[in-house]
């Protein structure tokens, strides 16, 4: 006869993390959304009124306090307004990142992208193409977070197949590790994407060299708009890969970061 | 010095001013003039013989023209119009990205001439968009003899008029009749009539010739025979016999209810009379038909279907796409085609149903008729250009054309099957502007921004430090798991291992029974509390030792311990202290000790163990 040696309930522990969770968003929430906030919609009001450049400085004020898609979009919209086609293309990816199924969002950042001097010849796989939409369903931080949850709960289960010994347990774990794998992965594939070393032109016209330095030869011309990789930093100069793979060392302030680290 | 040239300057402005709104002025007229319409009329010959028809075209063209109305026809006193048709064509073109688009709409008009001589074709007016255009009137000269083509040098040669066979001699005077007939002389609006000219003869007769064509008014007419050369046959008339041959067949469409006259034909030759042994006479003769009136009924109004085209007879419709797919805005071409007997050239265009994001231009419309069995039949063909404005796959709904069946008195509808096609890179590739009819697209902007809803879920930002809440629970699983290995381990343990089952479990037992003991001290039974004092210490030693020490005796449980490598002092203690508890159950007055000194004592005991 089987007798219980050790009673062990996961109940106390999920309601412990669950009130602390609860407790640390509404703090952030009842911090964050004062001001910026405020900021945000005095942003919309410039904008309608067509003060795009004011609509740019709120949006800048705000996004100091809140991080919202929204927020990204609408300062992208402004920017697009004033030409800035490249700062636009960026706000648009930051929001994307944040909601990626936002139709308004994903249409603006191809409509933008139009408007680039320089066209981008790459095909895309179609495989790849639908599994990295299969590993993009769920956002980037619902996808950390997930991961990280059904790991502990994964590695729960298989306690708890060490403790109680029943095969329910097994299967359950399996089944949480599948998930936890393809939230990990999904994790991964959106930390390809917002990686520090996205940067996109935002020079109406941009001349690459061979060197971090005005002496150097120059290399190629780019333009506005242009999404390039960030190799390498130097004091005020940064070495950029343009899509093909050719390169060279442009102005830092030539290039905005898409996703700091 | 400076003030008169001031003023000699200000009207010289104003001059230029002037001049300059007046040149704009006139470019733009001269634009209008050039861009808007070109209207004019040509005839395909202009001598023409007596009795033969020939052919007026008008034609419309120019750019968006598709909505141009009917020209105007004048009255014409020397013509009869023998029927009427029209067609349509569109040439699309792109030059650099922008597309022009040329519409040349051809209303075509079958005239014959009345009477010889110098004749006018009226000039045609057409009035549109405010401006009244005007063609050239056409200078047609009537001749008697005709102007159809010679004949072959095979053919034979007919001393007559008309070529053909050589006509039948008979003798005496004899008669000459000329009979229309009609196959039928009450039919619904759009049905065809078949009249036919017939000429008898009892004489031999030459120099035919047609003076007055009959008049069509009010119904298309298709010929089904015209004689370029005289058949003659033996036929009774009349309870007479005659030679006979067909000089004319025209197919009627009527294309209003009511009463339809067609007109008489009148021929005018020469009989050719015997005079003697050496030399024949002529003498001169003229003989018309009666006219004939038909009555035409109107089409049923009940169950007549929206989708009625005009068409009277047996049709069949079927469509087609030029292709199934378009790219960067390429044209496609939907052709309808409408084939059967009957009307062929009265039936209207279908209606097509609007298709958001495809432009539907005017259609080109084709037509071929043919005489089959003595019934008109043919095919007409409407070519739509469709130009997509957008990407997408498009559904050109079920395309439904009603007709009227004369044989059966009502309706039919005959109903294409849908058709389909992908468009992709039209989506700003073709300027519609120049394109009155349809959904414009005159440009395209970024969405509009959106409401401020202030701070979205934390979880949403990757940046927030709740988003790396993940990297906690990493962790935290680890913990987890090694707690549940260490906890499965022990259980695993307490199954297999008696004497560490037994070893774990005493320290929680002992505690419990010597709690039962002061409990029952506390109740003042001392006897009670001896037992559960002695139950308690034995079973601790047994549990800690894992010996069965129950029922042992003092010596054994020694022995056991001692192998135990439990040191002689405590070994003496313990049996001291179940001595003593044995010693107070069974003989109260003989202890030394008190009940508390005892359970200390059991507790210095049990901690040294």
């Amino acid at each position: 006869m089987r007798r219980r040696v050790v009673q062990w309930s996961s109940g106390p522990v999920v309601k412990c993390l669950g009130i602390l969770t609860f407790a640390v968003c509404s703090l952030q929430f009842a911090l964050a959304s004062a001001a910026p906030a405020d900021l945000f919609g005095r942003g919309n009001v410039a904008y309608e009124a067509g003060d795009f450049a004011g609509a740019v400085s709120l949006y800048d004020s705000a996004a100091a306090g809140i991080t919202s898609a929204e927020l990204l979009y609408n300062r992208g919209n402004a920017r697009f307004k004033l030409g800035e086609v490249g700062r636009a293309i960026a706000d648009y990816n930051r929001a994307w990142v944040l909601k990626p199924h936002d139709k308004d969002i994903r249409h603006n950042l191809a409509f933008a992208r139009q408007f680039r001097p320089d066209k981008s010849l790459t095909i895309e796989n179609p495989l790849m193409r639908i599994l990295t939409d299969f590993l993009r369903l769920p956002d980037y931080a619902t996808a950390r977070v997930l991961a990280g949850l059904l790991f502990f709960l994964a590695l729960a289960a298989l306690a708890l197949l060490f403790v109680r010994g029943e095969r329910l347990f097994g299967w359950v774990a399996l089944g949480l590790g599948v998930l936890f794998l393809y939230f990990f992965v999904s994790a991964a594939s959106w930390s390809a994407v917002t990686g520090a070393e996205h940067g996109v032109v935002v020079q109406p016209e941009l001349t690459l060299r061979s060197g971090p330095g005005p002496e150097y030869k120059e290399i190629a011309v780019v333009h506005d708009g242009l999404e390039v990789t960030l190799r390498e930093q130097r004091p005020g100069y940064v070495l950029i890969q343009i899509p093909g793979g050719d390169g060279g060392w442009v102005e830092s302030a030539s290039v905005e970061q898409v996703f700091a680290r | 010095m400076t003030k008169p040239k001031v003023k000699s300057q200000k009207p010289k402005r104003k001059t230029d001013r002037v001049r300059r709104a007046l040149t704009f002025g006139l470019c733009l007229l001269a634009f209008g003039f050039a861009a808007e319409l070109n209207f004019s009329a040509d005839a395909d010959r202009t001598t023409v013989g007596l009795g033969e028809q020939f052919q007026l075209t008008v034609t419309v063209e120019g750019t968006n023209v598709g909505r141009a109305p009917r020209p105007q026809l004048p009255t014409m006193d020397d013509f009869d119009v023998l029927g009427s048709t029209s067609s349509q064509s569109t040439n699309i073109s792109f030059v650099n990205g922008r597309m022009t688009q040329q519409q040349t709409i051809s209303f075509i008009y079958f005239l014959s001439p009345r009477r010889v001589g110098d004749l006018t074709v009226p000039s045609f007016k057409l009035d549109f968009k405010g401006t009244t255009y005007q063609t050239q009137p056409i200078a047609i000269a009537a001749t008697k003899e005709s102007q159809a083509p010679p004949p072959s040098r095979q053919q034979q040669q007919s001393p007559f008029g008309f070529p053909g066979r050589s006509q039948p001699r008979s003798s005496g005077r004899g008669n000459v009749r000329l009979t229309a007939s009609a196959d039928r002389t009450s039919v619904y609006q759009g049905e065809q009539v078949t009249v036919t000219f017939v000429l008898y003869t009892q004489a031999q007769i030459g120099d035919l010739g047609i003076k007055d064509m009959p008049g069509f008014t009010g119904c298309w007419a298709e010929k089904l025979f015209d004689a370029k050369e005289l058949n003659w046959r033996t036929t009774t008339y009349s309870g007479q016999r005659y030679n006979a041959a067909t000089l004319k067949q025209v197919a009627l469409f009527p294309t209003q209810s009511g009463q339809v006259k067609v007109d008489k034909m009148t021929v005018s030759g020469q009989i050719v009379v015997s005079g003697g042994f050496f030399f024949d006479s002529a003498e001169p003769f003229e003989v018309s038909s009666d006219p004939i009136t038909i009555d035409v009924k109107p089409l049923p109004e009940l169950g007549k279907p929206q989708d009625f085209s005009g068409g009277v007879g047996d049709f069949k419709v079927t469509a087609a796409l030029s292709g199934d797919s378009s790219v960067g805005g390429e044209p496609l071409t939907l052709t309808v085609n409408v084939t059967g007997t009957g009307n062929i050239g009265l039936v209207g265009e279908p209606q097509l149903a609007p298709l958001a994001g495809v432009k539907v231009l005017s259609p080109e419309i084709k037509q071929n008729t043919r005489s089959s069995d003595g019934r008109v039949a043919g095919e007409r063909t409407f070519n739509y250009p469709l130009i997509p404005t957008a990407d997408g796959k498009f559904v050109i709904p079920d395309i439904a054309m009603g007709f009227f069946n004369p044989k059966t008195g009502s309706y039919f509808t005959q109903t294409t099957p849908r058709l389909e096609f992908v468009a992709t890179g039209a989506t700003g590739k073709t300027p519609l502007s120049d394109i009155e009819s349809g959904v414009k697209t005159l440009g395209a902007d970024i969405l509009h921004i959106k409401p401020a809803r202030g701070q979205q879920s934390p979880f949403a930002d990757h940046h927030s430090p709740l988003a790396f809440l993940g990297w906690f629970f990493y962790p935290a699983g680890l913990v987890v798991l090694g707690v549940g290995i260490v906890l499965g381990r022990h259980r695993r343990r307490l199954e297999q291992d008696r004497g560490y089952a037994r070893r774990t479990r005493s320290s929680r037992l002992v505690k419990k029974g010597l709690a039962e003991a002061t409990k029952l001290l506390s109740q003042g039974n001392e006897r009670e509390f001896h037992a559960a004092l002695n139950r308690a210490v034995v079973r601790y030693v047994g549990d800690r030792f894992n010996i069965e020490s129950t029922g042992m005796t003092g010596d054994q449980l020694q022995a056991e311990l001692a192998g135990r490598n439990v040191d002689a002092a405590t070994v003496s203690s313990l049996l001291d202290l179940i001595a003593s508890c044995d010693a107070a159950r069974f003989s109260p007055g003989m202890t030394r000790c008190t009940p508390q000194e005892t359970l200390e004592k059991a507790r210095t005991v049990l901690e040294r163990l």
